[in-house]
């Protein structure tokens, strides 16, 4: 399968199972030759404030006296930024997490935080396949930061470069059974 | 204090201090050829304003450290900077209210989209530029660039 295939499976997976919503396609549409890396650095950068900002809601809820507006204020960021990349499992998450802020519930507080914690690195781990399957496509196509599309349609009036938005209108998903072949990589693998 | 810009690129300040939120609306500014300048609380923002910088169009988040974006808008507004079209940003649809009695010219919930960026800046320089604006297609367009063709300058007296 090529990466282009893989990449537009892995995507249609993560719409498909709730991990992504539209958001995420605005996301690709900004993607173009002058900031060919947009989508991978915005995904990148989610993913190193989610990791920080869970890691403050974690301390934040050690501590016997929990300061619940400095807690709601971080899942507010989170939700935010998640609701930006199109995040959507996350996002709703934290808007369960709020509630229990506004409640000033630390136990519901807690339960939740586990939650966003196992949601979050379930999206992060597809996000490091795909920017790794992003770069597998880059280095088959000479080291340009571009994606391996092959012939996609009428591959010459668009820009190879595009992220997998093109991929996925052209038909190019062979469906979940090619995905799970794709993404048999531990997902231990991919972290740091 | 003026902040026509006829003739030349946009000029936005992005008050955000969520890193993924505004790296996403400067490189939308970008796109669409602002030129744009970043900041990460209400109260630089301010600063901005003191020092004389003009902009055409100015979008804030609510909720921010050492000033809130409604609070900021305020004081903008407070400066007499009444030309400047503000934006009000914010994944909390409660904000709307706080922007609007601040002052702010549109409310416009995160995640922001493309296309309202773009229907904003069209409709604000269709109107710097001494037209009146054209009449927008409300049938092809989202219900938040609706309340942007229907913008106007603040009537609320700003009290501070």
């Amino acid at each position: 399968m090529s990466a282009a295939n893989q990449l537009a499976a892995l995507i249609a997976n993560m719409f498909a199972t709730g991990l992504l919503d539209d958001q995420f396609q605005q996301l690709q549409m900004l993607q173009d030759p002058s900031a060919p890396n947009f989508v991978s650095e915005v995904v990148t950068l989610f993913c190193h404030d989610g990791e920080r900002i869970i890691g403050e809601l974690a301390k934040l809820l050690d501590k016997p006296t929990v300061d619940f507006d400095r807690v709601d204020a971080f899942v507010h960021q989170l939700k935010g930024s998640s609701a930006s990349v199109g995040a959507l499992k996350v996002k709703n998450t934290c808007i369960q997490f709020r509630e229990f802020c506004q409640q000033k519930s630390k136990d519901g507080c807690l339960k939740t935080l586990e939650t966003v914690r196992i949601n979050f690195y379930e999206l992060r781990g597809k996000f490091q396949t795909m920017l790794q399957i992003f770069q597998v496509g880059g280095d088959v196509r000479g080291g340009h930061p571009q994606l391996a599309m092959g012939p996609v349609g009428d591959a010459g009036a668009s820009d190879p470069r595009l992220f997998p938005q093109e991929v996925i209108q052209s038909g190019g998903i062979d469906g979940a059974a090619c995905w799970d072949d794709a993404y048999s990589t531990p997902l231990s693998e991919w972290r740091n | 204090m003026a902040s026509k810009n006829q003739g030349s690129a946009p000029r936005a300040l992005v008050v955000e201090d969520i890193k993924v939120d505004c790296v996403i609306l400067m490189h939308m500014l970008h796109k669409l050829n602002c030129e744009a300048t970043v900041v990460e609380n209400g109260k630089e923002a301010v600063d901005l304003f003191v020092e004389g910088k003009t902009f055409d169009i100015v979008f804030l988040d609510k909720d921010m450290p050492l000033m809130s974006g409604p609070e900021a808008v305020a004081k903008i507004r407070a400066m007499g900077a009444t030309e400047v079209k503000i934006v009000g940003v914010s994944a909390d649809f409660g904000g709307q209210e706080a922007f609007m009695q601040a002052g702010a010219d549109v409310f416009v919930p995160k995640p922001v989209k493309l296309e309202t960026v773009a229907a904003m800046l069209e409709v604000m320089m269709l109107g710097a530029s001494g037209e009146a604006p054209r009449k927008v297609d409300h049938e092809s367009h989202s219900d938040e660039t609706k309340s942007f063709a229907k913008m106007k300058p603040p009537e609320k007296e700003i009290k501070m």
